[in-house]
């Protein structure tokens, strides 16, 4: 399950550069030619009909959109042997380690995706917003690479992507579907635990099961309790989403693929 | 090379495909695994290549548990299944991405195959029918030189001439120290390259014989008219007689007929394991 072996790494970048990585990039590609040439045209049309300055440039929204929909849905699609009976087999009895295989559809939709459609994404920026910018009225700056919005950006999808990954093992149909639907369900079971929580810790503020009692006197809600952003149980929340649920989420997608069978569905 | 030891599988809790199945592969062997539709051929192949993992019981291949998925184990088996898509490419860029995971892999053992089996090696694999697919698979399965080839119904989709030229082809490409598990309901197929015959039926290995006991242990013969004897274990009508099989006599050998053999395994269990039985019996007491 957990054997390294550089050899076996190489075969299999070379197999899903060919198999997955390149034909993705090539769509990427054409979606965001289409969207620019679109929004290009756009521009002519309404050349003008000029637009204010915008408070995030629209190209680092156009980015953040771009990156998260597409990227999500491709790292959700990492494990796509996994759709069809016979091709699940023939990637199942492929002589590489659950690590291995994990590693280079992590790297592949993770770091290596990253730089390819940011740089892609900067060429055809920078080809297209000049003009666009010109003709609708504001002005053009790129935010790639040099603003914090691109960075936490960046950050974000690279935790979040690694949950794709985990539901492209877990779900053979319609991953990414599933994975969101997985998600909001966890979100609700957990925002239900907190709710019950909520109501045994203050339970002299309730009346009947869930409405708030009327208080006498000065009291008001809230009082006497610090910033939550002070609390170490939000600090500790906030640096497990950051540093501790990819590697967690990597960890399960190894020990995941490790039980894969081929099952007939 | 391969041992699998009190076996049981289901799909579901309640209908259990395999009971306590025990069974033993040798080195060297080309080996047909023989059942009725629905038997569990193809479930067999794919918990002896670790893709499905047993209930109970353990599935050895190479003096290793199989389903802990060793890539060393797992760069020395390769699985030709049934039905399987090539991905669209072209075959050398097929052979590109996959060959180097097999690291004995003969690239020049693949083309000759590809010509025997009349493929344009320029060929892209979009542009293929199934049988061509299929030839390519086979070609590219025969050429990783792995110890342990399973092929499940390889012949399915290949035209006359290609069933002949796939036997050809496998009896002369498998060295002696590789062996073969080749799965088909199509027995004619199999005819003249297998070295051990074993048949499932009931979740269970009803027959686990080398080619040469068979026929010295079974008679396979054609006989005019009506006369079916009375020690036949089965028999069916054929143009002008019947075809039967009988115990053997002697230490004299007949030319197997799959057909006929598994049709007298099925119908008539006891009998001929017992004779297997005797047959081993006096075997030991030789020695």
């Amino acid at each position: 399950m957990l054997k390294f072996n550089i050899e076996r790494i190489r075969a299999l970048l070379v197999r899903d550069f060919h198999m997955s990585f390149k034909p993705t990039m090539k769509i990427i590609g054409v979606i965001l030619l289409v969207y620019y040439l679109v929004n290009l045209f756009i521009a002519v049309v309404n050349r003008n009909d000029t637009v204010d300055d915008f408070e995030l440039s629209p190209t680092i929204i156009t980015y953040g959109l771009f990156l998260l929909i597409g990227g999500l849905i491709y790292s959700s699609r990492a494990f796509r042997e996994f759709a069809k009976v016979p091709s699940r087999a023939e990637y199942l009895s492929l002589p590489a380690s659950s690590l291995e295989k994990v590693l280079v559809k992590w790297l592949y939709t993770g770091p290596i995706f990253l730089v390819a459609f940011t740089l892609l994404f900067w060429i055809l920026a920078s080809l297209f917003m000049p003009f666009i910018s010109d003709l609708r009225g504001y002005e053009f700056s790129s935010p790639l690479f040099v603003t914090i919005p691109f960075w936490n950006l960046v950050g974000i999808y690279s935790v979040v992507q690694t949950i794709f990954i985990f539901g492209s093992i877990t779900f053979n149909k319609v991953p990414a579907v599933l994975t969101v639907i997985s998600i909001m369900l966890i979100a609700l079971i957990a925002l239900l635990i907190c709710a019950i929580f909520f109501r045994m810790v203050w339970a002299e503020y309730f009346e009947g099961l869930y409405n708030f009692a009327e208080q006498s006197g000065n009291f008001r809600y809230g009082d006497g309790t610090s910033d939550p952003s002070e609390k170490w149980q939000v600090k500790f929340f906030i640096f497990a989403f950051k540093f501790l649920l990819a590697p967690v989420m990597f960890v399960a997608s190894i020990f995941k693929l490790s039980e894969k069978i081929e099952s007939l569905d | 090379m391969i041992k699998i030891d009190n076996l049981s599988f289901g799909y579901s809790r309640k209908k259990q495909l395999f009971m306590n199945l025990d069974m033993e592969l040798l080195e060297g062997k080309i080996c047909g695994l023989l059942g009725k539709n629905g038997a569990g051929k193809t479930t067999l192949l794919r918990l002896i290549a670790g893709i499905l993992f047993p209930d109970s019981g353990d599935v050895h291949v190479l003096d290793t548990q199989i389903f802990k998925r060793d890539p060393e184990i797992s760069k020395e088996i390769f699985y030709v299944q049934e039905e399987y898509e090539l991905p669209t490419m072209s075959i050398e860029l097929y052979m590109k991405i996959y060959a180097p995971f097999y690291h004995r892999f003969d690239t020049d053992k693949f083309y000759d195959l590809l010509s025997k089996f009349e493929v344009d090696r320029n060929a892209k694999t979009s542009q293929l029918s199934y049988g061509q697919k299929k030839k390519v698979h086979i070609a590219f399965a025969l050429s990783t030189g792995v110890k342990l080839l399973i092929l499940d119904e390889p012949t399915n989709g290949l035209d006359i001439p290609s069933k002949a030229q796939f036997r050809k082809v496998l009896v002369s490409s498998v060295g002696e120290d590789q062996s073969v598990v080749i799965s088909s309901h199509q027995v004619r197929d199999l005819t003249n390259m297998l070295d051990q015959i074993i048949i499932v039926d009931d979740g269970k290995v009803i027959l686990n014989e080398d080619v040469f006991d068979i026929s010295q242990v079974l008679n396979f013969r054609q006989i005019q008219g009506a006369n079916v004897p009375d020690d036949a274990l089965y028999s069916e009508m054929i143009p002008g007689g019947h075809l039967v099989v009988t115990p053997g006599v002697g230490n004299e050998q007949s030319q197997i007929d799959l057909e006929a053999l598994f049709n007298a395994i099925t119908t008539n269990r006891e009998k001929v394991q017992r004779l297997f039985q005797n047959l081993k019996q006096n075997e030991n007491a030789k020695i």
